[in-house]
């Protein structure tokens, strides 16, 4: 008996001490937060390298300032050139390597990305104007969507009262095209009506004919949907045919270097980014932030919100499903491009604005 | 009597792709003379005046004019004093009977000297002057003949090569061309080598003659002996031991 | 304006800014017999050497354009010297040479987008709306009057070049036969060095004339040759005149066929005309 009731009393206190040292061990471990990886696809050298960098800036700036989440947040960065190849490439080593759980692109990288974002079942990003990208599941985009910024192209050539619109545009892009048909379905209920209608591949240098086919049609305004150089070609060789009927376009003229053909035109562009992002990127970067970063600077933002409100502990992210639910929640969010809405389809909705050329420099102009 | 040697090609040697034209060939040319040579085809014949003119790939042996080696660029054998007419007349179709003999003294700078010399060519070939201003792919093929000799001519060479230049004419023009260049070498005093098919024709003006086979000499001496021996037949018919 | 003088005015200006790179590829054509593909760049050559001296160091127009056309010219020697005399004596096929143009083009193009970047650029400090004259119903730009005048004045000196002076028969001879070429006593390597100089200072003008219409871009070079290949061989290749009688016809059929069909159809239409000759009359208009 007294042999029995030692083991009995051993055993209980072998195993009171190990559960006190377990007890112990457990309130001393620290909470192992998931990460949540974000992939970026976008030229980080060359001429348009000034994109991508002002991409990866925002990116790091908008991680910088959120501070400690619930979740950690890792980059990876995959340089394109704006080379289709080589995005594809970007991709599935971000994909099949870096298993990331979201990819921001801009460019041709987008085209490319979402078919394996859907394949992947990852969140997809794209700093895009194409209608057919966005799809609300697995692929969004964040730029001023086209309807936006034709609805007010639309809205100022009606009240300014032009009902003839001569178009001069390039169908070798497709965010041109997607333009030019988002206008023919704006001005469908409209009294305004599109004259003449030119079209060109881009790296096209003489448009001489195809302006002396416009020219006896007279429009109210010509409307070019081209980038550089053709835009400033095409209004310069406009000029020389004695025509001196205003031009317009969408964003256009925002990064022209030939400005002075332009001057006095109004045109629409998306809104300039806010002050505060614009003062935080300066003070941080030395420079004034380019063109798609405070896009990249609200997705993070936008997904970072989402990923917080979905995952309910730290140790583990919440899946793609969640956080898109989540994502399709926001419908105000103060981003640095204004008040953003995400509409059920994938469209981040930003603010448009109106703007004209005034001594060469872009200035808003009250709408 | 001819008795200087003016043009040496000694023991050489010419391969093309690795296939062999010529073996350790030798043939002299003496001032004043008229050398044949001949053979079947692909003996070698039109590979002895290439490599003269650079135009083939020696390998071993050499080429000695007046006493030296000739430079191994075919520009500038020329102003040596050296013209060769080539095979198949290849006259500048697209420049006229003129033009052509203007071409042909290329080296020659005084203008009055080029004129001169242009007369000359044209009387040694009247059926030239007639047609001077005629671009010269319209002329018949003996005409062109010609207009390739007289070419060759402008210059005043000491020595002329000519590679077939019977080839493709009608025997009356072929008459005609070989008498030209007997009055060549009988009047002007030049030197002539003359690779040729027509035996009887060439064998009527040369002095001596060279008889290749396989890339080989395999017979040489006086065209009179040639005229009166079976070695030619047994050559182009079922070959000759090398000599 | 009447819109037909127009299309009229416009095809002579098209015709003369392709006849302005058929001439010196034509010429050069003529003498090696290979389609020198690097032809394009030195017309880009030309264009960036102004865009250096006259735009970013301030030289005086004239001067600028000299050593446009003075570097292009040289260029294009060197790239003979270097790369095709050599392929030349080792008996290089037409392909190997055209393959080795084409290396060439490409190594060119890229120093020239590393040098000044990708961009577009302009040659003057602002885009010029130039001045324009009316022409019966129709409008004429002042840089379009002198590119027409450039090539009225370079196929004439052509012309005479070819047919009055030595230097221009024995570029016929080569033309014609190289081998009898040399065998008379014609240098003929250094006579095709002399038409590479001239056929790509030729280019390099080219280039600089069209840089001052619609700017510059390293790239500029390809479309520019390729236009000038089919006005050459729509032309007759290798014929000086061809080049004429090539780049209008080009430029006609391109202006007036976007009058009817879209602006898009343009490269469609002059690839057309290039399958058209070849398979109907591949020897050109005018012949060799």
């Amino acid at each position: 008996m007294k042999k029995t009731a030692k083991i009995i009393i051993g055993v209980v206190a072998a195993v009171m001490v190990v559960s006190a040292a377990y007890v112990h061990s457990m309130s001393k471990k620290p909470v192992v937060k998931d990460t949540f990886k974000i992939g970026m696809i976008a030229p980080l050298t060359g001429d348009a390298g000034f994109v991508g960098v002002g991409m990866k800036n925002a990116l790091l700036m908008a991680r910088e300032q959120w501070g400690d989440g619930r979740y950690n947040y890792e980059f990876v960065f995959e340089d394109d050139q704006l080379d289709p190849k080589l995005s594809a490439s970007a991709a599935q080593k971000l994909l099949n390597v870096d298993k990331v759980d979201a990819i921001v692109t801009v460019g041709h990288a987008p085209r490319i990305t979402v078919p394996l974002a859907r394949q992947h079942d990852i969140i997809h990003f794209a700093i895009a104007v194409q209608k057919d990208i966005p799809d609300g599941v697995n692929n969004f985009t964040h730029w001023a969507p086209s309807v936006k910024l034709n609805g007010l192209l639309i809205k100022e050539m009606q009240k300014r009262g032009i009902k003839k619109v001569g178009v001069f545009r390039t169908t070798s892009l497709e965010a041109w095209v997607a333009y030019y048909n988002d206008f023919l379905d704006g001005i469908k209920n409209t009294d305004i009506r599109v004259v003449t209608d030119q079209t060109f591949k881009k790296g096209e240098k003489d448009f001489r004919s195809l302006i002396a086919r416009a020219k006896p049609t007279n429009p109210d305004i010509y409307l070019i949907f081209v980038e550089t150089p053709e835009l400033e070609i095409v209004a310069k060789q406009i000029r020389e045919a004695g025509i001196n009927t205003p031009f317009t376009t969408l964003e256009g003229f925002e990064v022209t270097e030939q400005p002075e053909l332009f001057e006095g035109y109004w045109y629409v562009s998306p809104v300039e980014p806010s002050e505060e992002f614009s003062k935080a990127y300066e003070a941080r970067f030395g420079k004034r932030p380019p063109v798609c970063s405070p896009n990249a600077y609200d997705i993070f933002n936008l997904l970072a919100t989402a990923v917080e409100r979905a995952g309910s502990s730290p140790s583990k992210k919440p899946a793609t499903e969640q956080i898109v639910r989540e994502l399709k929640k926001i419908k105000s969010f103060p981003g640095a491009l204004g008040d953003l809405l995400v509409s059920d389809n994938g469209m981040v909705m930003s603010g448009v604005q109106l703007k004209m050329i005034k001594n060469g420099k872009p200035v808003a102009l009250e709408h | 009597m001819h008795d200087e040697t003016v043009l040496q090609v000694k023991n050489i040697s010419v391969h093309y792709n690795g296939v062999r034209a010529l073996k350790g060939v030798s043939v002299r040319l003496d001032r004043g003379e008229i050398v044949a040579l001949m053979g079947p085809n692909g003996a070698g014949k039109s590979s002895i005046l290439k490599s003269i003119f650079g135009l083939a790939p020696v390998s071993g042996g050499e080429i000695i004019f007046r006493g030296r080696p000739v430079p191994p660029a075919t520009h500038q054998i020329a102003a040596l004093g050296i013209a060769f007419i080539p095979q198949g007349r290849r006259v500048f179709r697209h420049l006229n009977v003129e033009e052509n003999l203007e071409m042909g003294g290329f080296m020659i700078h005084d203008k009055k000297t080029l004129k001169r010399r242009i007369e000359e060519a044209m009387d040694f070939f009247p059926v030239l002057r007639r047609r001077r201003r005629a671009k010269s792919g319209t002329l018949s093929g003996g005409e062109q003949q010609m207009l390739a000799i007289a070419r060759g001519m402008v210059t005043g060479p000491e020595v002329l090569l000519l590679d077939e230049p019977s080839l493709g004419l009608a025997p009356k023009v072929v008459k005609d061309v070989f008498q030209k260049i007997g009055e060549i070498n009988a009047k002007l005093k030049t030197t002539v080598m003359v690779v040729e098919h027509n035996i009887k024709s060439v064998l009527d003006i040369a002095d001596r003659a060279y008889v290749l086979d396989k890339g080989r000499i395999v017979a040489h001496g006086e065209s009179s002996a040639f005229l009166e021996s079976d070695i030619l037949e047994r050559v182009f018919l079922g070959g000759l031991a090398v000599k | 304006m009447d819109i037909l003088t127009q299309l009229v005015i416009n095809g002579i200006i098209a015709g003369a800014i392709y006849t302005l790179i058929a001439l010196g590829f034509n010429l050069i054509y003529g003498a090696t017999k290979f389609f020198n593909i690097a032809h394009g760049v030195f017309a880009a050559i030309g264009g960036y050497t102004v865009f250096f001296f006259f735009k970013l160091s301030g030289a005086a127009l004239v001067p600028s354009i000299l050593a446009g056309v003075l570097l292009a010219g040289i260029a294009g020697m060197l790239s003979d010297k270097l790369v095709f005399l050599p392929l030349r004596r080792k008996r290089g096929s037409s392909v190997i040479m055209l393959v080795a143009s084409l290396g060439l083009f490409t190594a060119l193009q890229a120093v020239i987008a590393i040098m000044f970047s990708n961009r577009f650029q302009t040659l003057t400090d602002i885009f010029n709306i130039q001045k324009t004259y009316q022409i019966f119903s129709g409008v004429i730009t002042r840089i379009h009057i002198v590119i027409i005048i450039t090539v009225v004045s370079l196929t004439i000196g052509l012309f005479l070049m070819l047919n009055r002076t030595k230097f221009g028969k024995a570029v016929k001879a080569i033309s014609d036969d190289d081998e009898v070429a040399r065998i008379i006593g014609i240098d003929t390597d250094r006579v095709i060095g002399y038409v590479f100089f001239i056929g790509s200072a030729i280019a390099g003008l080219g280039g600089i004339l069209i840089g001052f219409d619609t700017g510059i871009m390293p790239t500029m070079g390809m479309g520019l040759l390729l236009k000038g290949v089919i006005a050459s061989i729509v032309g007759g290749v290798g014929n000086i005149y061809g080049s004429v009688c090539g780049g209008l016809l080009l430029g006609f059929v391109e202006n007036f066929g976007v009058w009817k069909i879209s602006g898009e159809w343009k490269d469609a239409i002059a690839f057309g005309l290039l399958i058209i000759f070849l398979l109907f009359r591949p020897q050109g208009v005018l012949g060799k």
